[in-house]
């Protein structure tokens, strides 16, 4: 597990380029994304706003360019900002929780590989 | 307890008639090298995680997009205001394209200067070259869906360029465009290009590259080949996958929080009479070719500029399908010039994105 | 190894953990797929009708109109006010007609009868077709679901 460490240097270094072009290719696109014009219409048909949990609103916002119609998404109001934080934050917590239990597994595969519990015939496969 | 037992009673019914205890022995006994390049072999997988995630999102948003000249735009409109978290869905599938076609990019560059292409592993090559032209495509279809003033002109320059082949690049260009111009008929031909054509051809294409892989085992540095030193290799299932596992994580929450914050726009319809939009760009992975291209003058000699360059990348695509055969010395001069020229594409593509970009 | 007291042994655990991490996260990314298959229900809360074409109906004639993407009937009464039906057949969804001559709502798939009111009086619909109301108010007839002001 040890030579794991000569693998840091490469992928560091691919994950940084990619990393920093996509850090680019975003803030490109953030900068030159069109500032909505004041206020904000909204393009709903007449169907009722029936949403039962508050956070599944959408956002959306109408801004008319030269009299066309050009839709750049936005948060409607703070509680659908919030709701998209909360479920990023769920999303990464469930995330690192799951990699520090894969991480656990990882170390114990190893140790069974190294100790011959996966050779056949003796037993089949990690019970 | 009983429920252990029901399982393994489950197991041996399944087994008893399938027989699939063969695939979990095989993976078991699969072995990944352990070397300072086997953090490259994390890419496959990646691709494959995002492709299925392209297919999921595909098919829920084709529920409601409509394919036609007259709904296009308003049904992605609808889809991303009237349809709940729909702007999400959407955004999902945007950024995972890109992912897919960056991990793609890595994946073949790695494959090049590792040259795990040498024998036995031709086809395998062979094959994900093609993956790669349908990733590409899936990219290009896909883009004309919205059918916003952006992507018309975008497809309208894209589908342009191969009219400058000899012979046969008018055929070539009516063939995609459904006709001589881009049309609504483009339209629904790229919609079903980017739903059906695509899919299957990339999933027949895609059987054979993953059995060529099972079967040829995963491949060695050159320099490990040649010293015929001896690798620690882990069992692919599970050590390898838990490993993957925490790659794949690490993707889907960052493609979650692309995707949340900083959701694709919907540009105004498209209108086959107006004039250009200012400012039009292909998608990213076309932006070095993009830029290549106008840097070839109008006229060189007796052909257009635009015929050289299309002839030039033509040949690239051949050159790089054909690698393996070219590079029959790996370990020699040749073998290290090739390497190179890898280098130097990724040196030569970022410089003409970052200028396409910069223009 | 299990001990004598514990429930299953550390392994399990493991695994178990590993595999209800995997089906939170699996639930939570598939909520927004599930949400965006169920669209929301696209009834309208009311449909706004221009009187002048209501006001000429004969009482007891019958003159339809768009309930949303179902099909509506308006109704004159004896005494003038409007009776509003959505001419869906409550036994399997087919569209209804009107029968002028009949007085009666007929719906062709099942050789279903309704009466001019709406309430079910031959054939399989087991309840009479849904009403609506339907008030004036200014220039427009309008239509409202039961029970909303």
């Amino acid at each position: 597990m040890r030579k794991s460490r000569k693998i840091q240097a490469p992928a560091l270094l691919v994950s940084g380029i990619l990393g920093l072009s996509l850090l680019a290719y975003v803030s490109g696109k953030t900068v030159s994304r069109p500032i909505q014009a004041q206020p904000k219409k909204q393009t709903q048909s007449a169907s009722p706003q029936a949403a039962p949990v508050g956070q599944t609103q959408e956002k959306q916002g109408v801004e008319n360019t030269k009299g066309s119609d050009k839709i750049v998404p936005a948060f409607k109001n703070i509680r659908e900002r919030t709701a998209a934080y909360v479920f990023l934050g769920w999303i990464w917590a469930a995330v690192c929780v799951l990699i520090y239990i894969l991480r656990q597994k990882v170390k114990e595969v190893d140790r069974l590989y190294k100790a011959k519990f996966f050779d056949l015939p003796v037993s089949k496969g990690e019970d | 307890m009983s429920s252990r037992n029901s399982w393994r009673d489950f197991r041996g019914w399944i087994e008893d008639r399938l027989g699939l205890d063969a695939i979990l022995d095989f993976l078991h006994n699969k072995r990944v090298p352990q070397t300072r390049h086997t953090v490259w072999m994390y890419t496959g997988s990646a691709i494959l995680l995002f492709f299925v995630i392209q297919v999921i999102t595909g098919i829920v948003l084709a529920f409601y997009y409509r394919p036609t000249l007259e709904e296009a735009n308003k049904s992605v409109a609808r889809i991303m205001t009237d349809i709940p978290l729909g702007w999400m869905i959407r955004s999902v599938h945007f950024w995972s394209a890109t992912f897919m076609i960056a991990i793609v990019f890595v994946h073949f560059l790695s494959i090049w200067i590792l040259k795990s292409y040498r024998k036995p592993r031709e086809l395998t090559w062979m094959t994900g070259v093609f993956l790669l032209v349908f990733s590409l495509a899936f990219g290009f279809t896909g883009y004309l869906l919205p059918w916003d003033d952006l992507s018309l002109s975008a497809t309208k320059v894209g589908t342009d360029i191969p009219r400058a082949i000899p012979v046969v690049g008018a055929w070539v260009t009516k063939l995609l465009r459904g006709g001589d111009d881009v049309t609504g008929d483009t339209l629904t031909r790229f919609f079903g290009i980017h739903i059906c054509v695509l899919p299957l051809a990339l999933l027949f294409f895609l059987v054979f590259h993953l059995f060529l892989i099972q079967k040829l085992g995963m491949s060695l540095p050159l320099e490990a080949e040649l010293k015929k030193e001896k690798i620690e290799e882990i069992p692919f299932w599970p050590n390898f996958v838990y490993r993957e596992a925490v790659v794949w994580l690490v993707l889907i929450g960052a493609l979650i929080s692309l995707a949340v914050f900083l959701p694709p726009s919907l540009g105004k319809v498209a209108d086959l009479m107006a004039p250009a939009p200012k400012g039009i760009k292909p998608e990213w992975y076309f932006l070095f070719l993009f830029q290549t291209l106008k840097l070839f003058p109008a006229n060189i000699l007796f052909i257009t500029g635009e015929t050289l360059a299309v002839l030039l990348i033509f040949a690239a695509v051949v050159l790089f399908f054909f690698l393996p055969f070219i590079d029959t010395r790996p370990a020699e001069r040749r073998g290290r010039v090739i390497v190179a020229s890898a280098y130097a594409l990724i040196i030569y593509a970022l410089a003409m994105s970052v200028w396409s970009l910069l223009q | 190894m299990k001990f004598k007291d514990s429930l299953f042994t550390r392994r399990r655990f493991l695994n178990g953990l590993l595999g209800g991490g995997i089906a939170t996260l699996a639930a939570s990314l598939l909520y927004p797929i599930i949400k965006f298959v169920f669209p929301p229900y696209q009834e309208p809360d009311k449909v706004l009708l221009p009187l002048a074409d209501y006001q000429g109906l004969a009482p007891g004639s019958v003159k339809g109109f768009a309930w949303g993407v179902k099909p509506g009937f308006i109704k004159k009464k004896a005494d003038g006010s409007y009776l509003a039906l959505v001419g869906v057949c409550t036994h399997l969804d087919c569209n209804v007609a009107f029968l002028p001559d009949q007085k009666k709502f007929f719906c062709a798939c099942h050789t279903g009868w309704y009466d001019e009111n709406g309430i079910n009086i031959g054939g399989p619909p087991p309840h009479p077709l849904r009403t609506l109301r339907a008030v004036v108010e200014g220039e427009n007839l309008v239509v409202k679901k039961e029970g909303v002001a």
